[in-house]
């Protein structure tokens, strides 16, 4: 059996530049917002170099303090806004949730088209500012003095305001398509865990996402009209801007990291070849961390001049948002417990994830102790926790999905020695970069900061050094995954041996997702009920992909 | 024409006098809020006319908005944003009601600069620190454990305000 | 699955994605109730900013409210209460296949909405007469109490996010009235209409909330 691309596939039919731009096809409105991400991802990844070059040495390197904070503001802001929360949602998630599900599409195909053309615009008005005057404000807008900046703060701001629509419009159609188009006999306990995942993040969108509309309008009406909301000598108050902001801000951080979660489920129980322990659970743990993420916002605002009650009981909250985080964690240890564990790219992803997010997830919990987050607020240890979280959270989880995932978009299989060599480098210089952050801030460094006491020096520079190999593993990572598009070899349909139902369509998929109409034949975890040859992966191929070449198969055993 | 098994959409079709009726009901309470304005409950007055406008709201809402008859998961959805936006408001009241420092001060209407200074003057009476906020030490009377805590806070106010003081133009929206 | 006449022709309207009109229809309102509860919580934000400087301020908030007029208030709530109701029959009128009601019951939402925005158009061009606007632009000098433009901002950005909100409603019901007379609508489809109702309650919603906020203080 020769190995070719299936010639009715999604990237070929329909053909023709305009078929791409006009497209309702929920593949390809992925792999448009995955190259979008990719390109903010860069150059927002560029600006963190030059901040890591800046801090190299105390005082002026290559960069004066004013264009300093235009720099970690962009940094923070197309990460934030351009980059993570669209990530897995929009790229991975608008690709695999209707292949998981086995639909045709999502509920509002058209919706979603529009989702992206409001991405695009909002990113327009976002880099217009850039190059107009490029905020310097910090990601977070505070007042007063984004009031009165002499930077282009309303052009950014509708920018986010636009980009918030495309966050709302993908949340409405990811909790529709999951009420009402799953095939007939996937209960919602059938569910694959990345569907809980990203329906619980799609929850969060709706629900947060308006408040900082809202929220920015009114920024913008303080800048422009002087309504005096946040403006204490106009009767207003400035910590009412830091409650708008974060009511949306701290849900946000879980519209960044539970589909992160989502994935390292997914990737966990396939990788053990192992029903996962406590689907239920971990389903449920989705949840729980969406509705409590609304109640634990001015954790953010702790130094910020807000009573005293109300700090206290925001700490209190706070630590019970980590419960259901370390629920799926220990549910992920248990699952790998006396399993067979296939240590392919993916799982090597996950595994880091499982490390450096438990770091990420530990120092939030310390920091949600009231106590001591007055001495660490705006200091590098806030910089490492948020970076811990979010780069060795959701960043890793979003390439270990890829990775997972990019057999399946595109056909190709990338070299799996250089997969597993990019994750390392990554792995070594994200530790580098951030372990000494954690450091610094204990030690009173403090954040947004363009120079620094000798003393904090070694460590800053120590920190800088491991950024430059972070970003030369990231760059690798980008090099061998183009070079698969071209000289990849052809993927089959499971190469992975995974049950979830995106593997039963070829490599690419159809059009349509799916030749025949789709019915649940198994739960998406039962590894112990479903015999999968893993070699029929293989061997219509005739090659292990773990070594490259023609090789010994194996067999995987059905558990009784 | 209408109501089939095989997947077609179940059309619920409403007596036009019903429509009539609740829109009577809707003219009705909206009358009856103004004209209940002109008594005065005391501090019940906004309970009165919020208990009038939910009843309106509901009437809306179960009728013209069909959920009366609807499947649940509409209400479901409909409560959800009123249970989230009251956690909003409750939360953000909490710390704004439980403050007593923004509103020391604000009496006097400001029209200049000599204005502004005076509030700026005033905002913090008697501010030494360590007791909490407000001149005669309101709230818990923490004691010692107090100090250590509020200090930081306590410079961290002190720096803002004279950040306050340094963004020349208050009043210049750019 | 059996097939009517009917059945078959209304069959033309569901997408390729779905499996029957049911699904769609299902799909399309809850989607519409989705987008609602975000809109509650979008104004919801200025319910908050309205709650605190109320109850900051709640004599300023008083005296102030004093400017406003209730009886062009109170007529604003009358009329939207009336264009609910043409709104939801103008559907009615649909599902029972009347096309020429259908449009009355449209157009006569539209020009209720038209009058809602007429009044507030009245009440806005007194206030800038006056002087009586949000925050830098304040120049009244007859309301006591400290900072009453915080009063006239807020009351600005809820009534004019409302009004922007009614100027949508009157696009949409607009493009109803193109699709209606161009007959996309019949007794078995007219899931836009529906939908755009949807929305147009929850406008009427707003306003019944703010009415007595503003134009009923104590």
């Amino acid at each position: 059996m020769s190995m070719v691309m299936p010639k009715m596939n999604y990237l070929a039919e329909p053909k023709g530049l305009w078929s791409w731009i006009v497209t309702y096809d929920h593949k390809r409105i992925g792999l448009l917002y995955l190259a979008a991400i990719t390109l903010f991802f860069a150059i927002a990844g560029f600006l963190a170099i030059l901040i890591r070059t800046e801090l190299l040495y105390p005082g002026q390197d290559i960069m004066d303090a004013n264009t300093y904070n235009q720099v970690f503001t962009l940094h923070g802001a197309i990460m934030i806004f351009l980059f993570i929360i669209p990530s897995i949602p929009a790229a991975l998630g608008n690709f695999v949730l209707p292949l998981m599900i086995g639909a045709k599409d999502v509920a509002f195909p058209k919706l979603n088209l529009a989702s992206w053309y409001i991405y695009v615009f909002g990113s327009i008005f976002a880099i217009y500012s850039i190059l107009a005057s490029a905020v310097d404000t910090g990601w977070t807008f505070y007042t007063p003095y984004s009031t009165t900046t002499g930077t282009a703060v309303i052009s950014m701001t509708l920018g986010a305001f636009i980009l918030g629509f495309s966050s709302i419009f993908t949340g409405i159609n990811f909790i529709v398509t999951v009420h009402k188009m799953r095939a007939p006999g996937m209960t919602w306990y059938k569910l694959p865990l990345m569907i809980w995942a990203l329906y619980a993040t799609a929850l969060i969108q709706v629900m947060a996402t308006p408040v900082l509309a809202i929220t920015l309008l009114l920024l913008v009406l303080e800048r422009w009209l002087g309504v005096g909301i946040f403006d204490p000598a106009l009767g207003g108050d400035p910590v009412l801007y830091q409650h708008f902001f974060w009511f949306y801000s701290h849900p946000a951080v879980y519209i960044m990291i539970l589909p992160a979660l989502g994935i390292i489920s997914e990737l966990i129980a396939t990788f053990s070849h192992k029903k996962i322990f406590g689907y239920k659970f971990i389903a449920y743990s989705s949840l729980a961390i969406a509705f409590t993420s609304f109640l634990v916002w001015a954790h953010h605002m702790f130094t910020s001049g807000q009573s005293e009650l109300a700090a206290m009981i925001f700490s209190f909250i706070t630590f019970f948002v980590g419960v259901p985080t370390g629920i799926k964690i220990f549910n992920w240890l248990l699952t790998m417990y006396k399993a067979q564990i296939d240590l392919r790219t993916p799982m090597v992803y996950a595994l880091s994830f499982i490390f450096l997010f438990t770091i990420g997830g530990l120092t939030g919990i310390f920091l949600g102790a009231l106590s001591v987050d007055i001495h660490l607020h705006d200091t590098y240890f806030i910089v490492a926790h948020f970076h811990y979280v979010m780069m060795g959270g959701t960043v890793i989880a979003f390439l270990g999905g890829l990775h997972f995932w990019w057999p399946k978009m595109f056909g190709k299989l990338y070299n799996e020695t250089a997969g597993r060599i990019g994750a390392a480098i990554i792995f070594v210089g994200f530790n580098m970069t951030f372990l000494p952050q954690f450091v610094l801030g204990s030690q009173g460094m403090p954040r947004r900061y363009w120079t620094y006491v000798d003393a904090y020096q070694p460590l800053h520079a120590f920190s800088s050094y491991g950024s430059f190999i972070l970003g030369l593993g990231f760059i690798l990572v980008f090099v061998y995954l183009m070079h698969s598009l071209i000289w990849g070899r052809q993927a089959p349909k499971n190469i992975w041996g995974s049950l979830t139902m995106e593997w039963e369509t070829t490599s690419p998929p159809h059009p349509h997702n799916f030749e025949e109409d789709k019915v649940l034949q198994h739960g998406p975890y039962d590894y112990d009920k479903v015999l999968i040859d893993r070699d029929e992966a293989l061997t219509d191929y005739g090659y292990d992909t773990t070594t490259g070449e023609p090789g010994e198969h194996r067999e995987s055993v059905a558990k009784e | 024409m209408s109501d089939s098994s095989h997947g077609e959409h179940h059309h619920h079709i409403l007596p036009f006098r019903l429509y009539m009726i609740v829109g009577g009901a809707l003219i009705l309470l909206t009358l009856l809020t103004v004209g209940i304005f002109y008594v005065d409950f005391g501090p019940f007055n906004i309970v009165v006319a919020m208990v009038i406008a939910i009843a309106k709201a509901s009437l809306v809402v179960l009728y013209f908005m069909h959920l009366r008859w609807d499947n649940k998961i509409y209400a479901a959805i409909f409560i959800l944003s009123i249970v989230m936006l009251g956690a909003f408001v409750a939360l953000t009241a909490v710390d704004f009601f439980d403050r007593e420092i923004v509103t020391e001060g604000h009496n006097i209407p400001i029209t200049n600069q000599a204005d502004l200074d005076a509030i700026r003057a005033v905002r913090i009476p008697d501010y030494e620190g360590p007791t909490g906020y407000g001149a005669d030490g309101h709230g818990d009377d923490h004691g010692a454990m107090d100090t250590a805590a509020t200090t930081d806070v306590a410079d961290s106010l002190a720096a803002s305000d004279g950040a306050d003081t340094d963004s020349e133009s208050v009043d210049d929206g750019h | 699955m059996a097939d009517s006449a009917s059945h078959s022709h209304s069959m033309s309207h569901v997408a390729h994605h779905f499996a029957d009109s049911e699904q769609q229809a299902e799909s399309s309102k809850m989607g519409m109730w989705i987008f609602l509860l975000t809109e509650v919580l979008f104004f919801g934000g200025l319910f908050c900013a309205y709650v605190i400087f109320r109850a900051w301020k709640p004599d300023m908030f008083y005296e102030a409210h004093k400017t406003l007029s209730m009886s062009m208030g109170a007529t604003n709530t009358v009329v939207l209460i009336v264009s609910s109701v043409t709104m939801a029959l103008a559907i009615r009128a649909m599902q029972l296949g009347d096309k020429i009601k259908t449009l009355a019951y449209l157009w006569s939402t539209m020009a209720l909405a038209g009058v809602f925005l007429v009044i507030k158009y009245f009440e806005y061009a007194h206030k800038f007469h006056v002087g009586q606007l949000p925050g830098q632009f304040y120049t009244y000098t007859g309301v006591e109490g400290t900072n009453p433009h915080v009063f006239f901002s807020v009351y600005f950005a809820m009534t004019g996010l409302h009004g922007i909100h009614v100027i949508a409603g009157m696009i949409a019901i607009g493009w109803l009235i193109w699709r209606t007379q161009k007959n996309h609508f019949n007794a078995n489809y007219y899931t836009p209409i529906e939908m755009t109702g949807l929305y147009w309650h929850l406008v009427d919603l707003i306003w019944i909330f703010l009415f007595p906020l503003f134009y009923l203080i104590h």
